[in-house]
């Protein structure tokens, strides 16, 4: 009996999907090590590998079955093996080149539509995840040839459930850590979203399997019975095939009393094999269905077009029942959430934390205002905060709605910058310009019909291109020193004038107490004067004499003194007074 | 009843089939041209569900038609003053005649290439008129941009709508910039100006400082002087006061204060090393001659 198309279709699948997701893993550590990966990248991989488990497990079963068939008719199994060993040799290169091929260009597609602008952010995260992949990588193909270079011929057992073991592990490590770590996707519209959540449900399938598989294998290497057992599944690649295969065979031809027990295979094998037709038109129906319940979220509102034609229906939070797809379409339109953008500079992706320091430059990219020189120019930044206000408008009007809000807000700072000159721009009062302009904005959209509402522009900074700020800071240090040199002067007239209300009023006081002492002792003096006039005038001669004297005796000793005898001066004879020259003589 | 049901589903298939080849739906805010054999027979304009001739007799090609803004590429300008400035400006347009947008261009992305260009060449050719100061100014009544914009949107309005069947509904400018080089030059004559307004600051700081002191040097000086003033005053006062008083009392007896005077006068002549030569006649020393 000849091998079915579909055995060996599945088989060299297998075969090739394996080699190809080892290059990628490769490919996709190198890159990740890089610039950092998204999941979705991984997401394709796990897709990949699901895809290629069912087709081994369903495989393996065909074989199996097939064998059990002969022998129950009583033919050779030992023929149909030898066919299709050799059978699988000769597609095996070919069809490896082909799907390695897909899978490279299924990798630059994920590549394309996930790579993010900033790949610094996730470099760690996702080569961390290419080392635990290609550690899967490893073990996969590690664990069967360890065990076949080490194992005894006739510890087959023992051999295949080690076996079994280490692939399943290999795989797990390889479906689960992808894809439950670092899987983010902005927009949750995107086809990559999907893809997350298919690798997510995948990924649960085989740790269902794979702890089928280890929980089966280990009781029989407990219980040591070989009709529990199974051929490893995956049996396939490289060294492994070889051993595994020559395993089936022997299994198939040798002793009669021991048979391969297929009957003992993995539930969630059976189940796919059995049900898979109806679970995917159950399922499909079920989503066909689902497509006529909406549900608008709460700062969403939506509208509905039946046969592409609008209804005018405007839908608020909740659910919502229409016909499904393709009758009703509904867009949601997140028209209660304020939306921001930036004018006069490209934001850095994390608004929160945006310096603003007018001498280094900031945001991604800068544009400058012309002023109304058209010799300088100005860097003014602005945010503006808008919603949705009339959902039908903003849904039919435009079709770039958001560009053209930018581009009229642009176009609203400008008409503002290129009639005044950056010095009245840099000093004017910025809330009254705020809300200016988001006056001009609001009215040319509405001029539009755009259904937006502005709801807030709020002025970041006007300032001078960063290429001249310093210029502009040593203006303001100037400033600075002019109010300096003021204070100090103010400082000094200050010491100063005090101090000289101070010597003026002790030159006062000085002339105050001159005042009063002159005057007292004037009046004293006076006092004094008329005092003595009493005394003086009952005896005026005596008092005369007395007085004289004492002046005399406290004056004349110690004195010279001549005294001159006027007799004497007069018998010389001389008329006028020389009588001193006389006596000296 | 198996069978039934297959035949059923069958027929369902086949119908769902048959309705999906003929017909079509067309969204609000689109446009479609409808061809048979390559030819066109129809555009539509309604929204809603359609019949059509089935693929591959029919063709439907989708239009959307609502308003699109599209902003121009960088382009340097030179102005009617040789200046040279970049103009960013933006235009909104939609498809106003389908079947030639079709012929024409058929993508949007063409369209766009292709307005850009033609929007371009009206701008250079509008803005040789114009000066600089046409665009900014201190002056409202300089700026003409409205009037720019409609002669703009004029030269290139029919020949969008001849030649691709697009309507332009306006076009407008959006960013003034120079180019790299002239704001290098921008930026010195910038930093040059605010190099002068420091000087000026700096300046001006030290002649307020300098009439700051000088004026208190000349308010403490007044202060000094009219309170010196005021003291001479008060001494004078004084000195009359006493002058006044003593009169009073010395013209009580003038005689006796001549007296007073001239002896304590005496007493003060009569210091040290005094040579005096006295008369006998005179106490005490008559008592010498007796």
């Amino acid at each position: 009996m000849k091998p079915t198309v579909t055995q060996t279709g599945f088989r060299i699948l297998s075969e090739v999907f394996i080699v190809g997701t080892v290059l990628c893993a490769i490919i996709l550590g190198v890159i990740g090590l890089l610039q950092g990966l998204p999941g979705a990248v991984f997401c394709t991989f796990a897709l990949g590998l699901f895809s290629l488990i069912i087709a081994d497990l369903s495989w393996s079963l065909d074989i199996l079955r097939t064998l059990e068939a002969a022998e129950s008719e009583g033919k050779d199994t030992k023929e149909i093996l030898d066919e299709q060993e050799k059978s699988e040799t000769w597609q095996r290169p070919v069809m490896l080149l082909a799907w390695s091929f897909l899978i490279v260009l299924l990798t630059a597609w994920a590549l394309l539509v996930t790579i993010e602008p900033n790949p610094d952010k996730a470099v760690w995260s996702y080569s961390t995840m290419a080392v635990v992949m290609l550690l899967g990588v490893a073990l996969w193909f590690l664990s069967p040839r360890i065990i076949v270079t080490t194992m005894p011929e006739n510890d087959e057992i023992k051999s295949r459930v080690i076996s079994t073991w280490g692939k399943f592990t290999a795989v797990a490590l390889w479906l689960i850590l992808p894809s439950f770590t670092g899987i983010t996707v902005s927009d949750p519209e995107s086809p990559v979203a999907l893809l997350t959540w298919f690798s997510k449900i995948a990924g649960v399938l085989v740790i269902i399997a794979s702890l089928e598989v280890l929980i089966k294998s280990f009781a029989a290497l407990l219980l040591r019975r070989s009709q529990t057992l199974h051929p490893a599944p995956l049996p396939l690649t490289f060294g492994s095939f070889v051993s595994d295969f020559a395993a089936i065979k022997k299994a198939g031809t040798g002793d009669k009393k021991t048979p391969v027990q297929p009957a003992a295979w993995t539930w969630l094998g059976d189940f796919f094999k059995n049900s898979l037709p109806r679970v995917v038109i159950g399922i499909g129906l079920i989503v066909w269905l689902s497509t006529s319940l909406t549900q608008i979220g709460i700062s969403e509102q939506g509208i509905r077009e039946r046969f592409g034609k609008n209804t005018g229906e405007v839908l608020e939070p909740g659910l919502h029942l229409g016909f499904p797809w393709p009758i009703d379409r509904v867009m949601r339109f997140p028209s209660k959430y304020n939306q921001v953008f930036s004018v006069g500079f490209e934001a850095d992706t994390d608004l929160s934390r945006m310096d603003l320091i007018w001498a280094e430059p900031h945001g991604i990219e800068q544009f400058l205002f012309l002023t109304a020189s058209g010799r300088e120019v100005v860097s003014v930044d602005i945010e503006v905060t808008w919603r949705i206000k009339d959902v039908l408008e903003y849904a039919y009007t435009c079709q770039n709605q958001e560009e053209l809000l930018r581009s009229l807000s642009y176009r609203a700072v400008m008409l503002r910058t290129n009639s005044t000159n950056s010095d009245n721009l840099l000093t004017r009062d910025r809330s009254e310009l705020a809300t200016s302009v988001k006056t001009d904005i609001q009215a040319v959209v509405d001029n539009e019909k755009l259904g937006i509402e502005i709801a807030q522009v709020s002025i970041i900074a006007i300032h001078p291109p960063y290429e001249v700020a310093s210029a502009y800071q040593a203006v303001v240090s100037a400033q600075v020193l002019h109010d300096t040199l003021a204070i100090q002067a103010s400082t000094y007239r200050d010491e100063l004038i005090p101090s000289a209300r101070a010597d003026a009023q002790t030159v006062l006081d000085e002339a105050e107490g001159y005042d009063a002492t002159r005057v007292a002792i004037a009046r004293g003096e006076a006092a004094g004067f008329i005092k003595l006039l009493g005394p003086y005038n009952r005896a005026p001669f005596i008092y005369r004499f007395r007085e004289r004297l004492e002046v005399l005796e406290k004056g004349l000793p110690g004195q010279r003194l001549y005294i001159v005898n006027t007799d004497f001066i007069d018998s010389e004879g001389a008329d006028d007074d020389r009588g001193l020259w006389f006596d000296l003589r | 009843m198996n069978r039934g049901i297959r035949i059923t589903t069958g027929i369902i298939v086949v119908l769902i089939l048959l309705l999906s080849a003929c017909m079509y739906q067309l969204r609000e805010g689109s446009v479609a041209v409808v061809t048979r054999l390559g030819k066109c027979i129809h555009t539509e304009t309604e929204a809603g569900l359609h019949f059509r001739y089935p693929w591959p007799i029919g063709k439907i090609y989708r239009f959307d038609n609502r308003i699109r803004v599209m902003e121009s590429s960088f382009t340097e300008t030179l102005t009617g003053d040789q200046r040279n400035v970049i103009l960013l400006n933006y235009a909104t347009w939609n498809i106003s005649n389908p079947l030639k947008f079709l012929e024409s261009v058929r993508v949007l992305e063409t369209a766009e290439i292709r307005l850009d260009k033609l929007i371009t060449d009206a701008k250079n050719a509008v803005m040789g008129n114009y000066n600089l100061s046409n665009l900014v100014s201190t002056e409202i009544e300089d700026i003409k941009m409205a009037q720019i914009e409609a002669e703009i949107l004029a030269m290139v309005q029919t020949e969008a709508q001849d030649q691709y069947g697009v309507h332009i509904s306006d076009v407008a400018i959006l960013r003034l910039a120079l180019p790299k080089d002239n704001l290098t030059s921008v930026f010195d004559q910038m930093r040059a100006e605010r190099r002068q307004h420091a000087q000026r600051f700096r300046a001006e700081g030290e002649e307020e400082a300098a009439a700051i002191k000088s004026a208190a040097d000349l308010e403490a000086a007044q202060i000094l002087a009219e309170a010196q003033e005021n003291a001479a005053m008060i001494k004078a006062e004084a000195d009359a006061e006493a002058a006044s008083i003593y009169a009073y009392a010395h013209s009580q007896d003038p005689e006796f204060y001549e007296f007073l005077r001239s002896l304590e006068a005496l007493g003060v002549i009569l210091g040290e090393n005094t040579t005096l030569i006295v008369d006998t006649e005179a106490a005490p020393f008559d008592l010498l001659d007796e």
